[in-house]
């Protein structure tokens, strides 16, 4: 029952968001997410900052590869870079996990509408 | 390679609703491309092309425009399980939103409860953001968010 409830107020929130504009900034994020080694160097960094050239260890990946796998996830927001001497070093960024998060949100509310709209067009149809 | 870089640990969501109309008239609604024009679009959204060919490799397109920005929207794929009127799997993927994300997958069940249908649906292969986020305390709460309305698969 509980459930329900909280699937009722994902609902109403669904109402005021449409696909389009909302969903368009997230591409990057998902894209980024879309790849198994970008995925398991955001696993990496989940357990804290670590240095650039350390990153590409665990992969038969050569250097510039990572780099672009870097350039990716830099781009997407999901990490971010500083240098310390002549090391860089990268680490995850919160925010952009969130925004996410947000989109398993997002599109449960999507499902939850179409539900509200199907139950009013199937009761139209009835009467 | 460590595990999680090939693993399919891919999310998933599940919602049920009961519909107060016979089997039929919901699975005819679902997929019937005129019924869908009557109900598919939200608020500030109108039909686009509507296209679907309902059988398994059929493949299906529905299409929506924004009315102000004219921004057009659709979401296509193809069936993998066609049983009418319990039963679809198709493949589901967004255009012009989402371009980037993976092939998703859809399964919606049509069940006779009472005097009505009850509907299943299951939204599958999401990208997996979780492994991710376990790690951080920090990020707990957005977690729990997720755990509410999401049901990991059954492996």
């Amino acid at each position: 029952m509980k459930n329900r409830i909280q699937h009722r107020s994902v609902a109403s929130v669904a109402r005021r968001r449409v696909p389009g504009s909302q969903f368009d900034s997230l591409d990057e994020v998902f894209g980024a997410l879309s790849d198994p080694i970008r995925r398991a160097i955001l696993t990496r960094l989940a357990a804290g900052e670590c240095p650039v050239s350390t990153l590409g260890e665990p992969f038969a990946v050569s250097p510039p590869a990572i780099s672009k796998h870097l350039r990716v996830l830099e781009k997407s927001g999901l990490i971010a870079r500083r240098k310390s001497g002549r090391v860089h070093y990268c680490r995850l960024r919160a925010d952009a996990l969130r925004r996410g998060g947000d989109w398993i949100q997002q599109l449960t509310a999507f499902w939850e509408r179409q539900f509200d709209a199907l139950a009013k067009y199937l009761d139209q149809e009835q009467s | 390679m460590i595990p999680e870089a090939t693993g399919q640990r891919a999310i998933s969501i599940r919602l049920r609703r009961w519909f107060a109309a016979p089997r039929e008239n919901v699975f005819r609604a679902w997929t019937n491309p005129e019924a869908l024009k009557n109900w598919w679009c939200p608020m500030g959204w109108v039909p686009g092309d509507i296209e679907i060919d309902l059988r398994v490799a059929g493949t299906y397109r529905i299409g929506m425009r924004n009315m102000e920005s004219g921004i057009p929207v659709s979401v296509y794929g193809r069936f993998l399980e066609v049983q009418r009127p319990e039963r679809l799997v198709y493949t589901w993927q967004w255009e012009n939103a989402f371009q980037d994300m993976p092939e998703t997958r859809v399964t919606v069940q049509f069940v006779e409860r009472g005097a009505g249908t009850e509907v299943v649906l299951t939204h599958e292969n999401l990208p997996e953001i979780g492994v991710c986020l376990r790690h951080r305390s920090g990020w707990i709460a957005a977690w729990d968010r997720m755990e509410e309305s999401c049901l990991k698969p059954r492996s």
